[in-house]
């Protein structure tokens, strides 16, 4: 217990991933995994190494990895892509169109193996009127390089695409055997991924000028603390006009006033006033 | 310390923000009177928030008078804020707050008490036990709804005197319904001979009904129940209260309680077209229980033709006309299958005429 409390309080202080009490067998459980790797006996020992011999934080990535869970799909939380796609978006875009703008940048926080990021890139190129007539960069990050990697390589079982949209799915997507699918490269062009760990202040301070921040289900890994200033660093992150989505059972409200509410084709939507 | 506070004066919004989370790490001694002196000016909601939050984690004995003269401010929110920072530090704002109970503001009084409430301790409920008294009724109901949403039963005595001897209706229900958070400890006999001089359940004044019929159905005795309830004239108005209290003394009393004694204020709350669906469905419920053999049949036949003819309530129909064990009622459910364009009603007739 001691050993769970003392590596619980280093990986918070570390990344802001709180692990309570509670979760101690899930914790456990990838630790032993993790330990059996490295034909290590004690938690205790694996401790130490990750405290005093991994000045690289190599070690420390590799146990991040195994923590955080990756589990998603393309086109996850219809309804609020539908009000992303159908209302936010094109409002917008018709604001950006006005002024002479032809830019636009999204950020997916905690974008795990890619399946968010190439949702709104398809959506991006479904819904935009002449979308090669506008800058489009989408941002997309994670904690985890082992993610990463699989979300560049952007080839996805069909488990994942199971809420594709069939003709979506034709457009693009290319069936590459074994079931699985390669997303295609006019999608792939548009989004860049980046490793970042969302507790790094340095780090995350610098991102700015986003049109849409998308943070979905990523929260729920921090304490209130952490979390109140991961949203205050999306807000100064984001452009004024612009929308943040967080998962459906995260509520922006409940961590800060700072965001105004509006109801958008049915949909309550925050936006940074 | 003076570059965050340049930092935290700086004319970029984002540049305030971080500087607050900077300086909510940094644990500096002083770090909450920048804060709070930058609360006042500040005019962006997410840095207001930011600070409000930075506060609430750190200790601020050093600024209670800050925070309190907020209390004054025309700025709802900063008003709130204040509460909600004074109402984190515990029992060390208990003694400032206290020694401000005598502010000639009633609204400030009234916010000292919501910081009295967050803390919620054992000396901030002493506390708040002394304003039962204010001179203010405001003050005082607010003082009453405090103690009972703490459950604070060393106070019942003083609100027992305080309903027996004030005149003001708001100050009184509030009592009442404090009393009702309480439940059991409640004397509800010292309370009923309060709110019914001479024991006649008729001189209950109707503006308490409600409560009253919450605090018997609570911790009342089993006659009680009958009584107030019996005593209800305007089942119109009381309608909710009325199914609300017959639900709850159900629970407490389970075998021993004879709904069969109230159902003619069950059978005017059912047949109330003014009523709530939802608390008439209820009735009806009671009425199909095992009351249905304790009505007469022409009753329950008259209620189930009278809610068929509304479409919200003819399912409830239907199913009296299936209990009323008449032939009549049957024709009735015959009518209704060949009339209806409703799918699931004319499902439901079938399945209560297979049934019989």
């Amino acid at each position: 217990m001691d050993d769970f409390e003392s590596l619980a309080d280093f990986v918070y202080r570390r990344a802001g991933i709180r692990f309570e009490s509670k979760k101690i067998y899930f914790l456990s459980k990838r630790i032993q995994k993790r330990m059996e790797q490295l034909g290590m006996e004690s938690h205790s020992e694996y401790v130490r190494l990750l405290r005093f011999s991994d000045p690289g934080g190599v070690e420390f990535q590799q146990f991040i990895n195994l923590l955080t869970v990756n589990e998603t799909y393309f086109f996850r939380d219809f309804t609020q892509l539908e009000a992303f796609a159908e209302h936010c978006l094109q409002e917008l875009c018709a604001k950006k169109a006005s002024r002479g703008e032809r830019s636009l940048k999204i950020w997916s926080a905690g974008c795990s193996t890619g399946e968010e990021p190439y949702t709104l890139a398809i959506i991006l190129h479904e819904m935009m009127d002449e979308i090669q007539r506008w800058v489009v960069d989408i941002l997309a990050s994670d904690i985890d390089q082992v993610v990463l990697e699989k979300a560049r390589r952007a080839v996805y079982e069909a488990r994942s695409l199971r809420d594709v949209p069939a003709e979506y799915l034709d457009r693009h997507f290319q069936k590459i055997g074994n079931g699985s699918y390669k997303v295609s490269q006019g999608i792939t062009k548009i989004v860049r991924f980046e490793h970042l760990n969302l507790s790094d202040k340095d780090a995350i301070r610098k991102y700015r000028g986003f049109d849409f921040i998308f943070c979905r289900n990523v929260l729920i890994y921090f304490d209130d603390v952490s979390r109140k200033q991961l949203v205050d660093y999306f807000y100064t992150a984001l452009n004024p006009g612009g929308f943040i989505f967080l998962g459906s059972s995260e509520s922006v409200g409940r961590i800060t006033t700072g965001f105004k509410l509006k109801r958008s084709g049915g949909h309550l939507v925050y936006y940074k006033g | 310390m003076q570059a965050l506070d340049v930092r935290l004066n700086s004319k970029d919004e984002s540049e305030r923000l971080f500087a607050v989370q900077d300086i909510m790490g940094a644990n500096l001694p002083d770090a909450a009177l920048l804060l709070a002196a930058r609360l006042g000016i500040e005019e962006s909601q997410v840095v207001r928030d930011a600070v409000v939050f930075s506060l609430k984690s750190m200790p601020c004995s050093k600024i209670f008078g800050g925070l309190f003269d907020y209390f004054r401010s025309p700025d709802a929110y900063l008003r709130n804020a204040a509460v909600s920072i004074l109402g984190r530090d515990g029992d060390e704002a208990i003694a400032f707050l206290t020694s401000h109970l005598d502010d000639a503001d009633r609204e400030v009084r009234k916010l000292i008490l919501d910081a009295l409430f967050q803390i919620g301790s054992q000396y901030a409920v002493l506390a708040i036990r002394a304003c039962l008294h204010d001179k203010s009724p405001n003050v005082q109901i607010t003082a009453v709804e405090y103690l009972g949403r703490l459950e604070d039963k060393a106070s019942i005595p003083e609100m027992l005197a305080l309903l027996e001897g004030e005149s003001e209706p708001m100050l009184r229900a509030t009592i009442l319904e404090s009393l009702c958070i309480m439940g059991n400890g409640v004397s509800i006999a010292k309370i009923l001979s309060i709110l019914m001089p001479g024991g006649d359940p008729s001189q209950i004044d109707p503006y308490y009904l409600p409560q009253a019929l919450g605090l018997v159905a609570r911790a009342g005795a089993l006659e009680d129940v009958y009584r107030v309830i019996d005593a209800v004239q305007d089942t119109s108005s009381y309608a909710d209260d009325i199914m609300r209290a017959i639900g709850q003394s159900k629970r407490r009393f389970k075998e021993s309680f004879d709904s069969a004694r109230l159902l003619d204020k069950v059978l005017a709350v059912a047949g109330d077209n003014e009523a709530r669906e939802d608390v008439r469905y209820s009735a009806v419920a009671h009425i199909l229980g095992k009351n249905c053999g304790s009505l007469a049949s022409e009753k329950i036949y008259a209620l189930g033709c009278s809610l068929i003819a509304e479409e919200a309530m003819s399912y409830a129909g239907v199913r009296l006309l299936a209990c009323c064990d008449m032939a009549s009622g049957k024709e009735k459910i015959s009518e209704v299958m060949e009339t209806t364009n409703d799918e699931d009603l004319r499902a439901l007739c079938l399945e209560l005429m297979a049934q019989d």
